[in-house]
């Protein structure tokens, strides 16, 4: 997962791709980055979110969160998708 | 040795017992609960894992992540017996047992989910197999099958410890570290008996290298706190911090601690594994944190000097120093029930608010599926609150909807709406 961060404009959205998670109330913590993508002028970074609480443990339910920052001067999207393993 | 035992014997059942009791009474602090449920990215997985195991055969509850903590606790008072019994006596290995058993700061943190009792039986574990490796090693014997035994549990050991906390690696390390200046002392090539020890050490170091090179959490954790709390800057304000934390919980043992290292670390040439362990133990805290109280945990090492010190004095000494520390125990940390007073550990003073308010909390979210937290929400609030918790600081909420949980009184201006709730801690709304 370390090699896609050998581009320099992966390293500079990656921050922002975290603070737009932040922003959907997310923790963190609980995300693992999955892949990261440049699709048509966008590199979009796709996590999986497992919240975990005590009331959850037996039913684990991952969910995939993706957001994508423009590489030009766009709007970002961020898209939430779930799925089950 | 009949009056002796009659002594040390229901003083190492007294902190067995200590162990537990009061085990659900305080709130389930936020780091608790990040490690309960798994959800710390700045650690190895190891640690987290026997959380995990116990709850999922005991069901997720406070009480069943404490025992995690329970059993690693009493487990390190037998390992720290054996310790010293691979350098002296069973006497003084007894009373080294002894101490560790009612030492009132292992007491308190073997009865709490933190990772500082599991990785101070790990580090204890590696030391006894070291130990008993260096032992073997030395004696240059044909027992072939206990030399590899023995190098097999240093390796097991040594891994563990590092994987059950990212500072684990530490021991493993300094014993590294140490091999070497013993092989350079003795004017020794390491290819000669501390070959094989040298190289379970380093090889036991290489998952978690791996691990931590791979795991941007870790790095990341160290880069946010490393040269504050991390560190030795500020080292006057640290030793003080530290100094100050000592005096208060364990005073009488800071003395005899004191007392001890004298003629200990004069005379342990020999038993610089045992050394180690000990110095590791009195400046994690000093590195990492002096004012994070699970450090004193370490200090549960400081048994085996003063155990030898004991040994020293005239045998009526050890039941009067044995009584104090017994009485400094029990004021400390015996049950609330019974013992409850201005010196009973901080945790144990008052019913926590969660415990006694996440019920009502959860029927008022009864139904709801998400709650926003306003305010500064620790890993806690996930554990005891039963919808999905979103942290409310740094989403964009100027139009959102939905159901709110106020930390503190002061209503968010993004959270005003209809109270739900509404008690000394917290306000439930909805807009």
């Amino acid at each position: 997962m370390m090699i896609p961060f050998l581009d320099s404009e992966v390293r500079a959205k990656a921050p922002q791709a975290i603070e737009n998670l932040r922003k959907e109330g997310v923790w963190m913590v609980n995300t693992k980055l999955k892949s990261v993508s440049r699709e048509g002028g966008e590199i979009c970074f796709q996590f999986e979110h497992s919240y975990t609480s005590k009331f959850l443990r037996a039913v684990p339910r991952p969910s995939s969160l993706v957001t994508c920052l423009p590489t030009s001067d766009q709007r970002p999207v961020t898209s939430d998708t779930n799925y089950h393993e | 040795m009949n009056r002796f035992n009659s002594i040390i014997w229901p003083i190492i059942i007294l902190g067995i017992i200590l162990r537990l009791t009061d085990v659900a009474f305080p709130d389930f602090a936020t780091d608790e609960a990040q490690f309960a449920l798994g959800a710390s990215a700045a650690q190895p997985p190891i640690g987290m894992f026997f959380f995990w195991l116990s709850q999922t055969i005991f069901g997720a509850s406070i009480i069943s992540a404490r025992a995690v903590s329970i059993v690693f606790g009493i487990a390190t008072i037998y390992l720290i017996y054996q310790i010293v019994l691979t350098f002296s006596d069973k006497k003084v290995a007894l009373t080294a047992a002894a101490f560790a058993s009612i030492f009132p700061t292992h007491i308190i943190f073997s009865k709490l989910a933190y990772l500082s009792v599991p990785l101070c039986f790990a580090w204890a574990l590696t030391t006894l197999m070291f130990l008993k490796a260096r032992k073997q090693n030395n004696k240059l014997t044909n027992k072939r099958i206990n030399g590899a035994s023995n190098m097999i549990g240093l390796y097991l050991a040594a891994t563990l410890s590092t994987f059950i906390k990212t500072q684990g690696l530490l021991l493993p390390f300094l014993l590294l570290i140490g091999v070497i200046i013993e092989s350079i002392k003795n004017k020794k090539p390491l290819l000669t008996i501390n070959y094989s020890l040298f190289t379970i050490l380093f090889l036991s170091l290489i998952p978690i290298t791996l691990y931590i090179l791979t795991s941007p959490g870790i790095g990341a954790t160290l880069t946010l706190y490393g040269g504050n709390m991390y560190g030795i800057s500020g080292i006057f304000e640290r030793m003080l911090t530290l100094l100050k934390l000592w005096w208060h919980l364990i005073p009488i043992i800071f003395i005899l601690f004191i007392l001890s290292s004298k003629f200990y670390f004069l005379s342990s040439k020999n038993n610089w594994p045992t050394t180690i362990l000990i110095i590791t133990g009195v400046l994690l805290g000093l590195t990492l944190g002096p004012a994070h109280e699970y450090y004193t945990t370490y200090l549960v090492y400081w048994s085996i000097p003063i155990a030898l010190l004991l040994n020293r004095m005239k045998p009526c000494w050890t039941p009067v120093i044995l009584t104090l520390i017994v009485i400094n125990t029990l004021l400390l940390t015996g049950p609330r029930s019974v013992f409850l007073n201005g010196r009973t550990y901080k945790l144990y003073q008052k019913e926590g608010y969660w415990n006694t308010h996440a019920d009502q909390i959860n029927d008022v979210l009864k139904g709801v599926d998400e709650v926003i937290v306003m305010g500064h929400p620790g890993h806690h609030i996930r554990w005891y609150l039963e919808p999905r918790v979103l942290v409310g600081k740094n989403m964009d909420l100027i139009n959102r909807k939905g159901t709110f949980l106020n930390l503190g009184k002061e209503i968010q201006l993004e959270a005003v709406g209809e109270v739900l709730y509404d008690d000394e801690k917290v306000v439930i709304t909805r807009k």
